[in-house]
């Protein structure tokens, strides 16, 4: 049942939408979302919005008309989908 | 004079908060968890003679102990022992919700489910077999309800009355816990 | 344990593998040596929790004396099912619960027979289509294009009238009262800040309904079909399924597209991804389409604005294509999940912050940056370079500014603008795209006749204000049906052209050859392609080092002289123009 997630992802010709791959595993999209979360915790898959959170660097203050330049602060940033990557596709 | 603690238990959103005010009214207090800064509310109520304390505990997807709240929940079913756990699962999203039930369960803690939200559930065109569900977890009561329209909450109210009168007869010497 | 007839904990366990229970009930023999143990916990469940590694009880079990054969037989456990598994027990162990629970849901749950499609569902099938949701995204993006130019041109036309007429008078009339009229002050306020900056601020009414239009497709859950579907050919083509994604944000400004890249997982992608964001077309770079449209093709501003936009994604698209078969071989496309979002109507207050913020942002650059490069621009060009002249009282062509920018402009000839005028506004636009603009305004505003000086009153002024917005707006109110309906490339009657655009006009023929359209657009096309800005050079350096800085500098100036050049000589050769 986990494993499947990742194996779905890995599988996935493009970006796989979170709804799609609940009806396809035949699971609840809500409980989709708390696999996820474990697999998360463990590790093996990335969540964009903790990944983006880290990285905000809010020293530089020039940048983007002068507010932080953290993808989170800048007033012409758009709030982008949430992603899970596969963790294990991170090389270098 | 506090007879019985039972324990509220669930995922967050899943309507626990209405199924405590439903049980105990107005006697309620709010305070916080030994050392946490989590919130921790009690309340009472009376049924059939018996004085029933009933503890919110955070709400949580999990008793993994992962997160402060998990933690703070899952000490209180394993170390205060509560008699009996209320599980408060939302019926339109049962699958998530009952993986906390499985592990509720797994701790040996007498149990009862509450299926709130049906009428969600109804919208989605849901239909839940609560007495299957009751035999696929072992014969352990399985209420529906709709915590928000008063809908279920005499069942449950009977059901753990019955749950404690069955307790003090089997243990006619004490009764305190 | 039963109360008329029912069982409140029948001992209803998951049950896991034969191989795990049999770990488990080892450990619980464990456990049960253990008093201190068996006082506060059930055996199995203790056995269960320490073999999914938790570190509470690990500790807890650590402290109690004698709890060090639990340990061993933990590790024993541990080990045999590792072995077994090749996988983390606690990973085996939630997987059996939730299977549990999975088949437990399909017992009891009845779903409707025909699922109750919702609308984000309906929606979702159509727009992010395999064949349909590249054309869906394109027509949308078209659309978007031709809003903005159709709503906010008649705003145009009022600011432009307000700065040029009474801002101008007032300035003139206080700089007057102060007794420095025919100064260089006065010069340096009405042809230097005034003609500058304002001719930036011109453009804000086109802003603030291109940033209207984004908000709208974001707030309502569009633009992340739109990544989604166009993602789906970044893989196709081989680059990261996840380059998308900071391009939309690119569509705002490139700066938080560089930073969006950090959501790509391994180093090159990151680096490829952010390459190839500042060929997005930014907010800053819409005015100068927009002056240029207005000049060269009235009739199609929407249309022509719209191309430059795709060819940016286009460039972008091509180069990563070939930067992936030569500099960035490796590298996989790395599949990832992706949370749409349902979606809503856009939700009025949210949309207004998003316009107003940005917006705000664009006037704060224009009175900073803009108004720092106004100042300079205006400095080099009043100061004599060959000794002819005095300060503030110079010919253009003898100024510091004329003689960079002239040295610089044969560079631009095979593109159709080789002037000192364009090739002064293209230097001046590395520190920002509006200063393209700001720049273009001194330059060719010294050529002006001088401002008519109609006296008026400032109760006049006023009113005068006043009725251009009115009529500003009523020009809009005019304008929506022709974009849904009929004639959406016809406007109606040409607004009268500024000195400005006529200067241009007159100019851009001038360096052509009489093709000044075509070279309008290798201009166009330039301004495009070329480095957006001063903070997104500092963003590159941040995000990919200052090797890819340089790299991405020279590199974008290749590609978009060589862009230009295709277009202005490809043109000619078609003889179109």
């Amino acid at each position: 049942m986990l494993q499947q997630i990742l194996l779905e992802i890995e599988k996935a010709q493009g970006p796989l939408d979170l709804n799609n791959l609940a009806r396809k595993l035949g699971i609840e999209r809500s409980a989709l979302e708390g696999m996820i979360q474990f697999w998360v915790r463990k590790g093996r898959l990335k969540d964009s919005e903790l990944e983006t959170e880290l990285n905000c660097d809010t020293s530089d203050s020039t940048a983007c008309g002068g507010s932080c330049p953290g993808p989170q602060n800048c007033s012409f940033v758009m709030t982008m989908p949430r992603t899970y990557s596969l963790a294990s596709y991170d090389s270098e | 004079m506090t007879d019985f603690t039972i324990a509220l238990a669930g995922n967050p959103n899943a309507g626990k908060s209405t199924v405590f005010n439903a049980l105990t009214g107005s006697r309620q207090y709010v305070g916080n968890w030994p050392g946490k800064t989590v919130e921790k509310k009690e309340g009472n109520f009376k049924y059939n003679g018996f004085n029933i304390k009933v503890v919110d505990l955070p709400g949580t997807y999990s008793l993994s102990a992962y997160s402060l709240e998990e933690q703070i929940a899952r000490d209180f079913i394993v170390k205060e022992k509560p008699a009996l756990v209320v599980n408060v699962a939302d019926a339109a999203n049962l699958e998530r919700n009952l993986y906390l039930t499985m592990q509720i369960l797994e701790t040996g803690t007498p149990t009862v489910v509450v299926l709130n939200m049906m009428d969600m559930a109804g919208h989605r065109g849901f239909q839940i077999d609560t007495q299957k569900m009751s035999e696929g977890l072992g014969g352990i009561p399985v209420i529906s309800a709709i915590a928000s329209r008063n809908q279920g909450l005499d069942e449950l109210r009977q059901i753990i009355a019955d749950f404690v009168q069955a307790k003090q007869e089997a243990q006619p010497a004490g009764g305190i816990l | 344990m039963t109360a008329a007839g029912i069982v409140f904990n029948h001992p209803i366990y998951v049950e896991y593998s034969r191989e795990i229970e049999t770990e488990i009930e080892r450990l619980c023999v464990a456990i049960e040596q253990l008093p201190e143990l068996i006082a506060i916990y059930s055996p199995r469940w203790l056995a269960i929790q320490l073999l999914e590694h938790d570190e509470v009880l690990l500790a807890e079990v650590k402290a109690v004396s004698g709890g060090a054969s639990v340990i061993d037989a933990l590790e024993g456990s541990l080990t045999r099912l590792e072995e077994r598994y090749g996988e983390d027990v606690d990973i085996i162990l939630a997987d059996y619960r939730y299977s549990f629970v999975n088949s437990l849901v399909r017992n009891v749950l009845t779903r409707p027979a025909v699922q109750p499609v919702n609308i984000s569902d309906k929606i979702d099938k159509v727009v992010t289509h395999r064949l349909l949701g590249i054309p869906i995204f394109l027509t949308l993006m078209w659309i978007v294009f031709k809003v903005t130019t159709d709503i906010a041109t008649p705003y145009l036309d009022w600011v432009d009238a307000v700065i040029g007429g009474p801002i101008t008078h007032w300035t003139v009339g206080l700089l007057g009262m102060l007794s420095l009229t025919g100064t260089w002050i006065e010069s340096l306020f009405v042809d230097g800040i005034i003609a500058g900056v304002g001719g930036v601020m011109v453009f804000v009414p086109v802003l603030m309904s291109l940033y209207l239009a984004l908000a709208v497709l974001e707030d309502s859950g569009y633009m992340a079909r739109a990544a989604f579907v166009m993602d789906r050919v970044m893989q196709k083509v081989g680059l990261h399924g996840k380059s998308f994604l900071p391009m939309v944000v690119g569509f705002g400004c490139s700066v938080p597209g560089l930073y969006a890249t950090r959501t790509l997982e391994n180093e090159r992608d990151r680096i490829l991804t952010g390459l190839l964001v500042p060929f997005m077309s930014c907010g800053a770079r819409l005015p100068v389409y927009v002056l240029f449209a207005a000049i060269f093709f009235p009739q199609q501003t929407g249309l022509v604005v719209f191309s430059l936009y795709l060819l940016g994604i286009v460039t972008a698209i091509g180069l990563g294509i070939i930067l992936r078969g030569t500099l960035f071989k490796e590298g996989d496309t790395t599949p990832f999940l992706i949370e749409l979002p349902p979606y809503r109507w856009p939700h009025l207050k949210t949309i207004w912050f998003y316009v107003w913020e940005r917006t705000s942002t664009f006037i704060r650059n224009a009175w900073t940056i803009i108004l720092a490069a106004s100042i300079v621009v205006w400095f080099l060009m009043a100061t004599p370079a060959n000794g002819a002249g005095a300060f503030a009282d110079t010919e253009v062509d003898d100024s510091a500014f004329g003689m960079v920018s002239g040295a610089v402009a044969p560079i631009f000839a095979p593109l159709g603008f080789g002037n000192w005028e364009n090739s002064g506004a293209l230097i001046t636009g590395f520190v920002a795209k509006e200063v393209v603009i700001s720049t273009a305004a001194l330059v060719y505003n010294v050529q002006d006749v001088e401002v008519e000086t109609r006296p008026t009153t400032f109760f006049e002024d006023v009113v005068e204000i006043g009725v251009g917005f009115v009529r500003a707006t009523v020009d809009t109110i005019k304008s929506v049906p022709l974009i849904i309906g009929i004639n959406l490339f016809e406007g109606e009657g040409e607004p009268d052209p500024t000195n400005l655009m006529a200067a241009i006009q007159v100019n851009f023929e001038a360096t052509s050859g009489g093709h000044g359209a075509l070279a309008a657009l290798a201009f166009m096309v330039f301004v495009l392609l070329y480095t957006p800005c001063m903070v997104t050079i500092a963003a590159e350096r941040q995000e990919l080092g200052v090797k890819w800085m340089w790299f991405s500098i020279f590199g974008q100036f290749a590609v978009a002289w060589a862009v230009a050049f295709i277009v202005f000589q490809g043109g000619l050769l078609l003889a179109l123009g």
